[in-house]
């Protein structure tokens, strides 16, 4: 059961993501401000490139080396992490927060043993020896669903599949048990019966260890099978967030009744697709906009949109939305 | 397989014409003698295998100069050739793997640009007349090391090393260079990796994660590289040892070739090319030892 | 704004510093080569028996041998030498192998299969043995030693017409089979070496410089012919007198490394401009 304490697991205030280049500052994610409960699953949903996955880095103190995150603060467990020195951060990562990727094939290193790299995990943040952690590590590697641990910790990446590679990567990432797992498309490099069975774990592992995860996705279906709680990202804005429930059966911002829609229904009869019209402004046209940055795209765009960036409205519990539309 | 067939298809090259041609001053009656004693009288195949028969008994025949055994000779000469080899490629190594790395993480910084520039510099440079340059800085000019002579490390290894610095510096700097640059290609590919970023998820630090996960899989081109430049660096050694006057196989060739010796040009042939196949296979077996997806 | 390919290769060319400083380099020495009688003081085979090994003066800028001869004439004249051998050498290694390449490439099957064996067969060879060894067969003069440096370079350019061959039959093959129908091979052969022409330039210029550095070291070792003057042979003839006059060595390895200096920038700087602009 999810244990529900009353501060936040990880509350971020006002952060931004800015990429410095030689032709100037962009900036990826602007003024984003968003929490994680204990225990919860937080969907992140949103285009490619609309800066989800940087928002992720950024928690973990992976950014670039050509961009930067400003702000106020990301606050876990009683530290800012946007104000922590490198040192701490390392023993936060895969610690107490740890990540997963998007593509299991290139994520693990070919030319190591599987097992050596789940044991590294813990060796790095646990005093313990190399027999224990091999032993830990081969029960790690059986809670993830691998049917003969054993032989999994001798072989190498290549001689595993995909839905096993990413196994693996939960495995490592679980190890230590963390309080926060961020998960970037975890599951899109996948095929969709193994994606299922990696939600399952995933979901199971939350029950068992009063886990709180980022999952973060543009799949709108996945979002409603494990997510608690949703956030809508665009072009490095939150447009819309709350329960599931609320924004998959109540969207308010024209954004997420687009993405709605254009899920193709298997019942439907449709000619066409429904699409958004349009695209993703670059990061340079970005720069210059001053109201919403939906607003080119959207069917509802009204004059005051051109002129001045949405404040946070809330319409009813556990459902806000930054949109002019409901400034009334 | 490959190697086998090249390796026996060369053989052909310095075993056909080098008998054919017995230089433009010798009389027909010597041609003649010569013909007889050598088997050319023989037919091609039958010339080959006696031939491939007696180099595979360590029998190379005589030395036309000389008369002595040049199987003796190569024996030699042999170990000071492949300590010049081998020190070259110790010092190459030890200065671009490290560079090379450091370049690469560095990458398009001022360090990461000038070490680019100076191992275009070294690709561009006569080895031997580094060598040349060398002996004029550091005998004439500094009188650091002793001009001229050799000491072979076998018998006293303190000196001798000291007379085979210069020579493996001259021949290693040019290694280096090549080195370097395929290091750095190497590891920025590398550093490309998600599995770099997983290290880093992991809690590893910046460089435990470059040095740990990256190194061992950014060396293998590079190992693969240097089996290939061995063959370059043979072909340097025949210069190098001119050059310092060390009495290396390379010096041995020279000297035959400048008389006309021609078992002692097949010979010292023979044992690079042999050298040379040993070199890339030990090349091979250490690349199937790092890279574990060729060993399944 | 448009602007035509060829403009906009020299407007690439510009922005790139070390390719151009790799340009200048190798123009340089053409001129020098080609205006050799005007910058050189004295004839470089003149004797000044009364001046040997004399070390560099007003006179005699980088020195003189053991004959008395001017180094700096030697130099300068040297470069028409040695541009000339290793420009003989790329274009002689260059055509065979661009040849094969385009025979192997293009028709595949026994023909493919014996060219690139005898390619791997030459390229598993040390390239300076198998030199010394083609020169030891058949004698060491000039025309020798270029034609032995080309025999080992035309796996080069054979392995990179093969490939680019390889990549161009899967595409324009379509098209032309069906424009021409039963068009002639020669026109294929028209069609697809273009589009090799860049990869070959880059290879060619590189290759030029290595070429320098090969017969550099064969001169060296004796086996230029004397009669000749380029940077090996002034190289071989100092080698007596690294003691007492250093001179005769250091200036023409000067003038070699910056050839090749020269030719691997400005490969470098043509490999930058060409090849994101192949499809």
């Amino acid at each position: 059961m999810k244990q529900s304490h009353t501060d936040p697991l990880l509350s971020c205030t006002d952060l931004s993501i800015v990429f410095n280049t030689h032709e100037g500052c962009f900036s990826a994610v602007r003024h984003v401000d968003f929490e994680i409960g204990h225990g919860e699953i937080v969907g992140l949903v949103g285009e490619s490139g609309c800066g989800k996955s940087l928002t992720a880095l950024s928690i973990m103190g992976l950014l670039p080396e050509t961009a930067s995150a400003h702000g106020n603060a990301i606050h876990f467990e009683g530290k800012d992490l946007l104000n922590i020195n490198e040192r701490a951060y390392q023993q936060i990562r895969g610690n107490r927060i740890s990540m997963i990727f998007q593509e299991p094939m290139t994520s693990l290193n070919p030319v190591f043993k599987v097992g050596f790299q789940v044991r590294e995990a813990l060796l790095l943040h646990q005093k313990i020896d190399k027999t224990e952690a091999q032993t830990q590590a081969i029960s790690m590697l059986k809670d993830v669903g691998i049917p003969a641990p054993e032989q999994a910790y001798n072989a190498y990446p290549h001689e595993l599949s995909g839905g096993m590679r990413q196994r693996v990567m939960i495995a490592m990432a679980m190890c230590c048990n963390p309080k926060l797992l961020i998960a970037d498309e975890p599951t899109t490099a996948l095929d969709v019966t193994i994606q299922a069975q990696i939600i399952e774990l995933i979901k199971g592992l939350v029950c068992t260890r009063n886990m709180s995860v980022l999952f973060i996705t543009h799949d709108l279906g996945v979002v409603a099978e494990i997510c608690d709680r949703v956030i809508v990202m665009y072009a490095g804005n939150i447009l819309e967030e709350g329960s599931v429930e609320n924004i998959l059966e109540h969207p308010l911002h024209p954004y997420t009744q687009g993405l709605l829609k254009a899920i193709p229904q298997i019942d439907n009869q449709l000619d066409y697709l429904h699409i958004i019209p349009g695209s993703v402004p670059a990061l340079k046209d970005l720069k210059d906009m001053t109201g919403c940055c939906f607003e080119p795209r959207c069917t509802n765009a009204m004059d005051i949109c051109r002129q001045e960036i949405p404040g946070a409205h809330t319409p009813r519990d556990n459902h806000h939305v930054n949109c002019h539309l409901y400034n009334r | 397989m490959v190697s086998l067939l090249s390796f026996f298809f060369i053989h052909m090259i310095p075993g056909d014409p080098s008998m054919a041609l017995l230089g433009p001053n010798a009389t027909p009656n010597e041609i003649g003698n010569l013909k007889l004693e050598m088997g050319l009288d023989k037919p091609l195949p039958l010339q080959y295998a006696t031939w491939l028969g007696k180099m595979l008994t360590g029998d190379m025949g005589n030395s036309i100069l000389s008369g002595r055994p040049i199987f003796k000779s190569i024996a030699q000469r042999l170990p000071h050739t492949m300590v010049l080899a081998f020190l070259s490629i110790l010092f190459s190594i030890s200065i671009a793997i490290p560079i090379g790395i450091i370049a690469a993480v560095k990458q398009n910084t001022i360090i990461d640009r000038v070490v680019m520039f100076l191992a275009l510099v070294g690709v561009s440079v006569p080895s031997f007349w580094l060598g040349i340059l060398g002996i004029i800085l550091f005998a004439v000019t500094l009188q650091w090391i002793p001009a001229a002579g050799y000491v072979s490390v076998f018998e006293n290894t303190l000196i001798g090393l000291k007379y085979m610095a210069l020579p493996s510096i001259s021949l290693g700097l040019v290694l280096a260079a090549v080195s370097t640059r395929m290091t750095r290609a190497s590891m920025l590919e590398t550093l490309r990796q998600d599995y770099i970023r997983t290290a880093r998820a992991k809690g590893l630090g910046k460089w435990a994660a470059i040095l740990k996960h990256g190194v061992k899989n950014a060396l293998i081109p590079v190992i693969t590289v240097i089996g290939v430049d061995f063959g370059w660096l043979l072909g340097g050694t025949v210069v190098i040892e001119t050059v310092f006057g060390i009495p290396g196989m390379g010096r041995f060739m020279v000297y035959g070739i400048m008389n006309r010796d021609y078992p002692v040009i097949q010979g010292v042939i023979l044992y690079m090319a042999i050298i040379y196949m040993l070199v890339n296979l030990i090349v091979d077996i250490m690349v199937i030892f790092l890279n574990p997806r060729i060993k399944t | 704004m448009s602007v035509r390919p060829k403009h906009r290769f020299w407007i690439s060319l510009g922005h790139n510093k070390l390719a151009l400083f790799g340009f200048s380099i190798l123009f340089c020495l053409v001129l020098i080569s080609l205006s050799a009688p005007f910058i050189a003081r004295f004839n470089p085979g003149e004797l000044h028996m009364l001046k040997t090994l004399q070390a560099p003066d007003a006179d005699f800028l980088m020195g003189t041998d053991e004959f008395g001869r001017d180094i700096f004439s030697r130099v300068i004249y040297g470069t028409r030498t040695s541009l000339q051998t290793s420009l003989l050498v790329v274009l002689i290694a260059g055509g065979i192998g661009t040849f094969l390449g385009l025979c192997s490439g293009y028709f595949s099957g026994v023909t493919d299969f014996i060219i690139m064996r005898i390619m791997d067969g030459l390229m598993a060879f040390p390239a300076l043995l198998l030199a010394l060894s083609i020169m030891a067969a058949f004698g060491a003069s000039q025309t020798n030693l270029i034609l032995a440096l080309a025999i080992i370079y035309i796996p080069s350019f054979t392995r990179l017409t093969r490939n680019t061959t390889l990549g161009i039959r899967e595409l324009e093959f379509i098209e032309a089979s069906k424009a021409a129908g039963a068009g002639s091979l020669r026109i294929m052969i028209d069609h697809v070496f273009p589009n090799c022409l860049s990869p070959l330039i880059i290879n060619a210029t590189v290759i030029l410089g290595y070429t320098i550095l090969s017969e550099a070291a064969l001169s060296f070792l004796g086996f230029g012919s004397p009669s000749q003057i380029s940077w090996g042979t002034i190289l071989s003839d100092g080698r007596d007198y690294v003691f007492n006059a250093p001179w005769i060595s250091i200036y023409p390895g000067l003038a070699i490394s910056f050839f090749v200096l020269g030719t691997n920038l400005a490969g470098d700087g043509l490999r930058d401009i060409l090849d994101p602009r192949m499809q």
